[in-house]
């Protein structure tokens, strides 16, 4: 098995791959950008699993760590506030040129 | 309802109606109820299913529940569309015929003196017939 | 946040138990069914059932307790939950148990929005206001409104983290020691961990 494509602390933005049919990165963190929290494994693809297909090979798992006034500008919260969330490989790019 | 998309993101075409994470909702009801006994046997039989050689999978259920439509996913609580979905799988996949469950759900319920109402999706008690007004038991 | 009554009204506050009668018998007629055809045995659903009930919110508790009272056993618990929790006997059936520590200015609260993953393996299943609609709906956009709606109100100092449960990992909260339990046995500590407090929607108290 390959080395994960990203490592702790790397800026990554998640993708909106068009997919239709099961997937498991909701709507509201798509195009957004945050910074990889953890390498969590890797896992076979829930969106072949539930077309009854073995979804392998196996995706890295990262969990990516968000500002939640990233996510939602009218965030009523404090201005530091985080979400963490598990986003698969193929729906990651790097982030660096994103670095503001 | 008006989209609750962030200013000048659009509302992709593939949100899926289950994909609710920040859509406005009342409050938190905490009510707590048992796991009822019918719960745990239809969530047994999906896992037991699983079990044996792969049968059916909670990633399919989940995709059956996420493609069932959206009326039937509000309608319905978390057991009861995973049970919804079980069947609609069973059928898919040429397992169960979804008719045959119906029609057994109609014969138990009749043994029972009840009734079932597969579009509203209720069960009622038949209704008794009393017998005429002065008649007098033989 | 505001929302105008016809918004509440889209998402039901509560999973529905209106249509528990017809599941539980389309749940009957089903069984019946896999049992003729020989799809199933009843031991095999029997097996199942037993798995389901046994977990319950003491089993994290303990968890919990042994991570205050053994700092070594506390750090394997945050590097590697299902390890730690195999210590103890309990084993973790999900891919992984991340368990994500509570300090005095970092509140962390867990949450599926997609559906209501939960680490049932540890925990049994999950309260009905867990996989509401509406606690799934609201808790990644206002978890402070929704923490305050189970009675705490954190001010800005104390970071909120949210953890969308969301694919392969499961989630356990590592709540603060309440002051005052300095002296507290192990298992007098484990009695007083709620399992509200281990999702994030509680505190745990001293009584």
């Amino acid at each position: 098995m390959s080395a994960p494509r990203f490592a702790p602390g790397d800026r990554v933005r998640i993708l909106d791959i068009g997919k239709p049919g099961h997937v498991r990165i909701p709507w509201y963190v798509r195009h957004k950008v945050g910074v990889v929290e953890r390498h969590c494994g890797a896992y076979p693809n829930p969106e072949e699993l539930s077309c009854a297909r073995p979804g392998l090979p196996a995706i890295d798992l990262y969990r990516v760590r968000l500002g939640q006034r990233d996510l939602w500008p009218d965030y009523a919260g404090a201005p530091d506030d985080t979400l963490e969330i598990e986003v698969y490989d193929h729906w990651l790019a790097p982030a660096q040129d994103d670095a503001p | 309802m008006t989209s609750d998309a962030p200013q000048g993101q659009p509302e992709g075409p593939f949100r899926g109606y289950h994909d609710i994470g920040g859509r406005p909702a009342g409050a938190v009801a905490k009510d707590e109820y048992a796991f009822a006994d019918w719960q745990k046997l239809s969530e047994a039989m999906r896992g037991a299913l699983e079990a044996k050689g792969r049968i059916v999978s909670l990633d399919e259920i989940r995709r059956v529940f996420e493609s069932f439509g959206e009326d039937l996913y509000n309608t319905l609580g978390f057991y009861e569309r995973r049970a919804e979905a079980l069947t609609v799988l069973l059928d898919e996949k040429g397992i169960v015929p979804r008719a045959a469950v119906l029609a057994r759900m109609e014969a138990i319920a009749a043994m029972e003196c009840r009734q079932v109402d597969h579009v509203t999706k209720t069960v009622t008690n038949k209704p008794t017939i009393s017998p005429p007004a002065g008649s007098a038991a033989p | 946040m505001t929302s105008t009554p016809a918004e509440m009204s889209a998402i039901p506050v509560i999973e529905g138990y209106d249509g528990a009668d017809y599941y539980a018998l389309m749940t009957r007629a089903l069984h019946q069914i896999l049992l003729e055809e020989g799809l199933l045995a009843p031991e095999e659903t029997d097996k199942v059932i037993a798995a389901l009930e046994a977990p319950r919110p003491e089993w994290g508790a303990r968890l919990v307790a042994r991570a205050w009272v053994d700092t070594a056993f506390k750090a394997r618990l945050l590097a590697d939950g299902a390890s730690a929790a195999a210590e103890l006997g309990f084993t973790i059936k999900e891919a992984q148990l991340v368990v994500v520590e509570n300090t005095d200015d970092l509140h962390n609260l867990i949450v599926c929005t997609l559906c209501s993953c939960y680490p049932r393996s540890l925990l049994g299943q999950p309260p009905w206001w867990y996989i509401s609609k509406s606690y799934r709906a609201r808790a990644v956009r206002e978890p402070r409104a929704v923490l305050e709606e189970f009675g705490m109100a954190l001010p800005e100092s104390v970071h909120v983290r949210v953890h969308d449960s969301n694919a392969d990992m499961r989630y356990l909260v590592l709540p603060r020691r309440p002051a005052g339990t300095e002296d507290a046995r192990e298992e007098d500590l484990a009695r007083l961990v709620t399992r509200d407090s281990m999702i994030g929607t509680a505190q745990v108290s001293a009584s």
